[in-house]
C-alpha cells in the first residue's frame, strides 16, 4: 500500500484510508485529508523535510512522519473532486460598498 | 445585553473581521477558567448592545488541542446568543463543516463567507440564499480585509439577534458531548449550494512558489530576506530609539531635575536613577517591538512565514521544534522580547515554551555593543571578526543544546501539519493594527514588572547612602565580593560581576555601568580593563555575558507570555547553570592549554 510519504513531486492521488487516531486524525480531516479526496502532491523538501500536497483548494505542508499515516492511490488525471459538485451557481461577490 | 462568540478555523480572516467589527475598543481579558486572554468588546448591533468574543482558532470541536479546550470550555460555561462561524470563503469545501457541527451542536449560528473577493478569483461559487435555505442558518459573504459586504453582515448580525435566544448552559453541555463530525451535513450543503473549480487557476503564484520553496534557492533566498528585514528594523529603529532616549534625557534635565534639586539625595536618585531610568528603558524598546511587528505581520500575512517554515522544518523537527521556531529564533538576534511575543502563532503550548526557551540565547544587538567593547579593547583587529563570530556560533549551540534537553519536557501534542495560505497583500490598516495593539500589549504587562527591576538594581547599587555609585561597599560591591568565589574559577573581577549585574535589567547598560565603576570612559576604560584581565578572561565574561540570564524587559515577557512563575523561573536558572558552567569549561581550559 502506497502512503502520501512514498509520492514524487507532481503525482495525483487519492486518499483511499487515513490510519490515524485523536488529534492527527481530526486535524488531517479538518485539513482535507480524509478518504475519497483527491490530492497532489508539488514539492518535497530537502533532507526528509515536508511535503506540500494540495487538496481542492486548500494547500499544505506535512512532514513525513504524519504523511505516512495517509494511504493513497495514484491516479493518473485531475477529474473534479465529486461530480455532485457541478452545480451552477451565481458568484459570490458581495456588492461594492 | 447580547454574547456574540466569533468561532472559526486558523487563517479564516476571523481576527481581521473582530478588529473591524470592535475598532480600538478591544480589550484582552481573562475568563473564569481558561487559561489564555481572550480579547473581546462591545458594539452596538442593529438595536442591541452586543459583546463580542474572539476565541481562538480551532478545526473542530473535538477538545483535543489547547485552542479546542478553549472554545469548548467558554461555551460550556458562557451563555452566547449567537455563535458567528468564520468561513474562508475559498476553502469552504472543508470548512463548511464546522459550522455544521456547532448547528448540530444546538448553538444559534451565523455563517459569514469571509475573504468573499478570493474565492470569486478562485473560481468558488456560492449560491448564498441556498446555503442558508439548506442549512437552515442566516449566511452572509464579505471581505473582511477590504470592508466589501460588511455592512450587509453588521444588518444581518443586528436581524439575527431580533430573533436567536442563548442556548442554556446545560443544553450546550449536552450538545457539545454528543457532537458528530460535521462532514456528512456539509457534503450535502456543498452539493446543492457550491460550485468548485476542477482546477486552480493560479499559475504566478505557482511561479513564486517554485523559487521561494526550492530546494537549493529556497534557503538562500530566506536568509537573504531575512537579513533585510533585520537590517531595517535596526536601521530604522536605532534613530528612533535615539530620539526617544534624547527626549527622555531632556525631559530629565529640563523639567525633573530642576524638580528635585531640593529633594533630599536618596529620594533624587530613587525617582530619577530608579523609577525614571527603568520607564526610559521601557520606552526604548518601543520602536523595535513597532518596526518588528510591521515586517511580522507583512510576514505572515503575505503567506511567506509558512514557505519559510517548510524550508527550515526538517533542521528544527530534529530538535522538537519546527520551522516557523527558526524564523522565531533568527528574529531573535534582532531583539528578544518581540521574538518571545511572535511565538503566539504557535497554539500548541508544549512547542511555544520550548520555542521561548531557547530564543533567550540568541545574541541580540544589545548584547552585541558590549561584545564589541570588549573585542575591542582585548583583541587585534585581525582576530576580533573572528572572535564575534564564535559568539554567534556559542550562542546558536546554546539555543541547540537547550532545546534537546528540554524537548522531552516541552514535547509537542500538535501534528505539524501547516496550511499554505495564498499570496496576499498586507493592507496598511492590518499592518498599523497589528504593531499598535502588540506594542500596547508590551507596555502594558511589562511596565511594572522592568520599573521594580530597575529601581531594586538602582537599590543595590546606591545604598547604603553616602557611597559611590556601584562602589565596592555598596550592597553590589558587597554582593560582587560574596560571589566572587563562584566567578574566580570563571577568570571574572569583581567589578565585572558588578556589571553583570547591571546586565540584569538591560544589556545596553553593561558598558555604561563599567564606565560608573572604574570611573573611567571610553579607551581609557578599554586600556584598563585590558590592563586587568586577559584575553581568556575576557572572553570568558563574554561567554557568561552571552548565556546567563536575559534583561528584564525579555524575562517580562517570558512571564507575561508564559503565564507561569516556574517557567520563567526554570529559564533564568537554567542560562545561569549553563552560562556559568560554559565559561569555567573555558576559563578553565585555557589555563590548561597554558592560553589564561
Amino acid at each position: 500500500m502506497n502512503t502520501l510519504a512514498s509520492m514524487h513531486p507532481g503525482a495525483w492521488a487519492i486518499v483511499t484510508k487515513v490510519c490515524a487516531e485523536g488529534a492527527l486524525m481530526h486535524r488531517l480531516a479538518a485539513l482535507g485529508l480524509r478518504a475519497g479526496n483527491r490530492l497532489l502532491v508539488l514539492r518535497r523538501a530537502q533532507f526528509h523535510g515536508p511535503i506540500h500536497v494540495r487538496i481542492g483548494t486548500t494547500e499544505l505542508v506535512l512532514r513525513h512522519a504524519d504523511a505516512r499515516h495517509v494511504e493513497v492511490a495514484a491516479c493518473h488525471d485531475m477529474q473534479t473532486a465529486s461530480a455532485s459538485a457541478a452545480c451552477a451557481t451565481q458568484p459570490i461577490a458581495p456588492p461594492r460598498i | 445585553m447580547k454574547r456574540i462568540a466569533l468561532v472559526g478555523m486558523p487563517n479564516t480572516g476571523k481576527s481581521t473581521l473582530f478588529n473591524r467589527l470592535t475598532g480600538s475598543s478591544a480589550r484582552v481579558g481573562n475568563w473564569p477558567g481558561l487559561t489564555v486572554d481572550l480579547a473581546s468588546a462591545r458594539v452596538p448591533l442593529g438595536r442591541h448592545m452586543a459583546q463580542i468574543v474572539d476565541l481562538p482558532g480551532i478545526y473542530d470541536l473535538q477538545g483535543l488541542t489547547d485552542d479546542e479546550d478553549v472554545v469548548q470550555h467558554f461555551l460550556r460555561s458562557q451563555l452566547v446568543d449567537l455563535v458567528a462561524v468564520v468561513i474562508n470563503a475559498t476553502q469552504i469545501d472543508r470548512q463548511l463543516a464546522l459550522a455544521v457541527q456547532l448547528r448540530d451542536s444546538g448553538f444559534p449560528c451565523i455563517v459569514l463567507l469571509n475573504m468573499a473577493d478570493e474565492a470569486e478569483r478562485y473560481g468558488v461559487g456560492i449560491d448564498t440564499a441556498k446555503l442558508q435555505a439548506v442549512l437552515g442558518l442566516p449566511v452572509a459573504s464579505l471581505s473582511a480585509k477590504h470592508g466589501r459586504g460588511y455592512h450587509q453582515v453588521l444588518q444581518l448580525l443586528g436581524q439575527t439577534l431580533d430573533t436567536s435566544r442563548p442556548l442554556a448552559l446545560d443544553h450546550a453541555a449536552a450538545g457539545l458531548d454528543r457532537r458528530q463530525d460535521g462532514h456528512e451535513g456539509a457534503q450535502v450543503a456543498l452539493a446543492a449550494a457550491v460550485h468548485r473549480p476542477s482546477r486552480l487557476s493560479d499559475t504566478w503564484a505557482e511561479r513564486i512558489d517554485h523559487w521561494v520553496m526550492h530546494p537549493w534557492v529556497g534557503p538562500p533566498l530566506f536568509l537573504a530576506f531575512m537579513a533585510l528585514v533585520f537590517n531595517a528594523v535596526f536601521t530604522l529603529g536605532a534613530p528612533l530609539q535615539k530620539g526617544l532616549g534624547w527626549v527622555f534625557d531632556q525631559l530629565r534635565v529640563q523639567m525633573l531635575g530642576p524638580a528635585f534639586v531640593s529633594a533630599p539625595n536618596w529620594l533624587r536618585g530613587l525617582v530619577l536613577d530608579g523609577i525614571y531610568n527603568g520607564l526610559s528603558t521601557v520606552a526604548a524598546f518601543v520602536p523595535v517591538i513597532l518596526l518588528f511587528f510591521v515586517f511580522m505581520t507583512l510576514i505572515e500575512e503575505s503567506g511567506y512565514f509558512s514557505r519559510a517554515a517548510f524550508l527550515t522544518d526538517s533542521l528544527m523537527s530534529r530538535m522538537g521544534l519546527d520551522g516557523r521556531g527558526f524564523v522565531m529564533l533568527l528574529m531573535g538576534f534582532g531583539c528578544n522580547v518581540p521574538a518571545l511575543m511572535g511565538t503566539r502563532v504557535m497554539r500548541s503550548r508544549g512547542l511555544r515554551l520550548l520555542t521561548m526557551l531557547i530564543i533567550p540565547f540568541s545574541l541580540c544587538s544589545a548584547r552585541l555593543q558590549v561584545f564589541l567593547f570588549i573585542i575591542a579593547a582585548l583583541f587585534s583587529p585581525r582576530i576580533a571578526p573572528w572572535v564575534l563570530l564564535s559568539l554567534y556560533g556559542v550562542s546558536l549551540a546554546a539555543t541547540f543544546v537547550s532545546a534537546v534537553l528540554f524537548r522531552q519536557r516541552y514535547s509537542s501534542n500538535e501534528p505539524f501539519v501547516l496550511e499554505l495560505p495564498p499570496y496576499r497583500m498586507p493592507t496598511l490598516r492590518q499592518i498599523a493594527l497589528r504593531s499598535w495593539s502588540e506594542m500596547q500589549h508590551f507596555l502594558h504587562r511589562a511596565t511594572k514588572f522592568i520599573v521594580i527591576g530597575v529601581v531594586l538594581v538602582w537599590m543595590l547599587t546606591n545604598l547604603p547612602p553616602g557611597q559611590p555609585t556601584a562602589g565596592p561597599h555598596t550592597l553590589a560591591g558587597w554582593v560582587g565580593h560574596a560571589l566572587h568565589p563562584a566567578f574566580a574559577p570563571l577568570g571574572i573581577p569583581p567589578e565585572l560581576i558588578i556589571a553583570l549585574i547591571f546586565g540584569f535589567v538591560a544589556k545596553e547598560i553593561v558598558i555604561g555601568s563599567l564606565a560608573v565603576i572604574y570611573s573611567l570612559q571610553g579607551d581609557a576604560l578599554q586600556h584598563a580593563i585590558a590592563a586587568q584581565i586577559t584575553p581568556a578572561a575576557a572572553y570568558s565574561f563574554m561567554l557568561f555575558t552571552l548565556i546567563y540570564t536575559p534583561c528584564l524587559s525579555t524575562v517580562a515577557t517570558l512571564r507575561s507570555e508564559s503565564k507561569s512563575m516556574a517557567y520563567t523561573g526554570l529559564s533564568l536558572v537554567w542560562s545561569l547553570a549553563l552560562a556559568w558552567g560554559t565559561s569555567l569549561a573555558f576559563y578553565q581550559g585555557s589555563r590548561l592549554l597554558g592560553l589564561a
